[in-house]
């Protein structure tokens, strides 16, 4: 306790950690001292007795105050979650229990439970204040809104003091029970992006520049014995009396891997409410995990962050679930940033060693640093066509964010100008239209 | 810590003192306070009520703040940083003000060049010339960002304004240099056509705003 009694008070902001306890003199006492203090000088100097003795209760609670030590706080903490796992938006009713495991009587206690970063309370309060006797429990309850991820509920904020409140105590408890709700999103099917040209040996819905079996007019060419006879031009041939068959654009299915920029860089947003870009991107990569795997191609996930996640190209039903498990639970998609370093060049490489040589890349970033727009450039310069899907977090609201906008269009123009694919997807646009309008410009 | 518990006895010892005179008044019969040594006493105490009422008007605040847990965590808008430090400039001249300064010319004098490279039809060379003959844009204030001898075409009442104002004159003219990008951006015309030509298929980027 001595050494949290000086000057070295830990800050108001600082929270302690589960064994440690922070002790802060609340100064609550100073004003009676001050009081006390010049009521007894002017008695004293005014020669008024009364006025000396009303000095003498001052001091009395002042010295109350001195004596003050901080609280001996052992208590027991238990959660309990109406369900552990949730969909989006359910609202889950949190049960928080305390009980005084100590001997002494805590007469002011505060609680605030951890709530994760990324749920909204709801309903209820997360927090309460309480007297207990020993043995005695007090039980607060509250509603948070579950979202997408895995969260961790942190240890419980314990504030207490004594009877004159001249010292307050901070400890953090981890509690008994449920500490973890999981939300995991149904991977829906979204419209389909179209994609780059580089394509694997099988049969698929990507158009190429070779010609045999499909449904786009390609050439017609000299008969060959074996072709068969649906393929035959028979007006030519009643027309000339020599055959032809008719070539089509071949569809092939492509290798595609869908990369989401979740470096902290990347954990932006246009306001308070909106969704962050990657939490955007997260969702929209679902959907185009599995619109791809039903038009047959194989598909492949990557977290280009901490915790760098990867999933190699693959198809199937257990392939999706893998997905959908990731996208939802795994920490590399966390919906707030990991605090672990990042080293970006090390991944990128990497990253480049994983990818198979006919992989294209889908890369899902707010292009809002520079080096995303290198990583990008250097990635369709190794031969694996990039097309970028960007949630656009930027606002116009003061000249940093409208200066942010301008760099950010800036940057999607530079990728333009050497060939990668950037769909600019804005917040509250719903990304099948996105990409029509992309693809309309494009075309016309 | 010593003090302290000096400082408590020595109180302590005092009132117990004080207690024992006020119940026996012959302990105190060789002492005789004279009218000095109160009044002492009197304007002592008087200047620690003073110290003591100073140090609580300070509202020093010294209990923990309980963390914010019922809003998810708010995540930063692109910009904000910009923002920070154009509303944190060093009020004084020296290496600091220099260096932040330094840091938001770069930012928008790279900025500026590639907006009139992508929207104003010019090569980067001619992007340079113009920013440094001020030639770029007609607002006088953002011209004389980058050129700073142009403020002489800023007319005389805006400059006093300036001069005045809570917010620096170099401030003021980020802010227009943003400004006139901006309406490059909103009206400028692409210095070239759609340039995603490399694209080999069913295509799906956008051409330019």
């Amino acid at each position: 306790m001595s050494e949290a009694r000086g000057r070295d008070e830990p800050d108001p902001g600082r929270r302690a950690t589960p064994g440690e306890t922070l002790d802060r003199e609340t100064h609550r006492w100073r004003g009676v001292n001050a009081l006390s203090l010049a009521a007894g000088a002017l008695g004293v100097l005014l020669g008024q007795p009364a006025l000396l003795l009303v000095a003498v209760v001052g001091v009395a609670f002042g010295g109350f105050a001195l004596a003050a030590r901080p609280p001996d706080v052992r208590v027991e903490l238990s959660r309990e979650l109406e369900r552990t796992a949730a969909g989006p938006e359910e609202p889950i009713r949190v049960t928080v229990t305390v009980r005084n495991a100590g001997d002494s009587l805590l007469p002011d206690i505060r609680l605030v439970d951890g709530v994760p970063d990324a749920l909204d309370v709801v309903g209820g309060s997360p927090r309460t204040a309480t007297a207990l006797r020993p043995g005695k429990a007090a039980t607060f309850s509250y509603t948070v809104r579950a979202a997408r991820g895995d969260h961790e509920f942190d240890p419980v904020t314990v504030l207490a003091r004594g009877f004159s409140g001249a010292i307050e105590r901070e400890t953090a408890v981890r509690a008994r029970g449920d500490d973890r709700l999981a939300c995991t999103p149904r991977l829906d099917v979204g419209d389909p992006l179209p994609l780059r040209g580089l394509t694997t040996g099988y049969t698929g819905r990507v158009v190429t520049d070779t010609g045999g079996p499909g449904t786009e007019f390609h050439a017609v060419r000299e008969y060959r014995p074996g072709d068969p006879l649906s393929r035959i031009d028979w007006k030519r041939a009643a027309r000339t009396g020599e055959y032809a068959t008719l070539e089509f654009r071949r569809e092939r299915a492509a290798t595609v891997v869908l990369l989401v920029d979740t470096r902290e860089t990347a954990y932006l947003a246009p306001d308070a409410d909106a969704p962050s870009a990657v939490e955007r991107s997260v969702a929209a990569a679902g959907e185009l995990f599995t619109s791809l795997l039903s038009t047959g191609d194989r598909v492949g996930l990557g977290a280009f962050g901490p915790g760098a996640y990867w999933l190699a190209p693959g198809a199937g039903e257990g392939h999706r679930a893998r997905a959908r498990s990731a996208l939802a639970t795994d920490g590399a998609f966390a919906p707030t940033p990991r605090e672990e370093p990042f080293f970006p060049g090390l991944e990128l490489r990497r990253l480049r060693r994983r990818l198979p040589a006919d992989a294209q890349v889908v890369l899902f970033s707010p292009l809002c640093d520079d080096y995303v727009v290198r990583a990008a450039r250097r990635l369709d310069a190794y031969g694996h066509p990039v097309t970028v899907v960007s949630p656009d977090p930027t606002a116009d609201g003061s000249a940093g964010e409208t200066l942010a906008r301008i760099e950010r269009r800036l940057r999607c123009s530079r990728l333009r100008e050497v060939g990668l694919r950037v769909v600019d997807w804005r917040p509250g646009e719903h990304l099948g239209a996105a990409v029509a309008a992309a693809q309309a410009r494009w075309s016309g | 810590m010593s003090g302290r518990v000096l400082f408590v006895a020595v109180g302590a010892a005092a009132a117990v003192a004080g207690l024992a005179v006020a119940l026996r008044p012959s302990l105190a019969a060789g002492l005789s306070p004279t009218y000095v040594a109160v009044t002492l006493v009197g304007a002592l105490a008087l200047l620690q009520a003073g110290g003591a009422a100073l140090e609580r008007l300070r509202g020093e605040r010294r209990q923990a703040d309980p963390p914010e847990v019922e809003r998810r965590r708010v995540f930063p808008t692109p910009g904000e940083e910009f923002d920070e430090r154009l509303a944190s400039l060093p009020r004084r001249a020296g290496r600091s003000a220099d260096r932040h300064r330094a840091a938001v010319r770069t930012e928008l004098r790279e900025a500026t060049e590639a907006t009139l490279v992508r929207y104003g039809g010019l090569t980067p060379e001619e992007a340079t010339d113009r920013i440094e003959e001020g030639t770029w844009t007609e607002d006088v204030r953002a011209v004389s960002f980058f050129a700073p001898e142009a403020a002489r075409g800023i007319p005389l009442t805006e400059r006093v304004r300036d001069a005045l104002g809570a917010e620096r004159a170099f401030a003021r003219r980020a802010r227009a240099v943003v400004g006139v990008l901006e309406a490059y951006a909103r009206t400028g015309r692409p210095a070239s056509a759609a340039d995603d030509g490399a694209s080999t298929n069913r295509a799906a980027t956008d051409g330019d705003e």
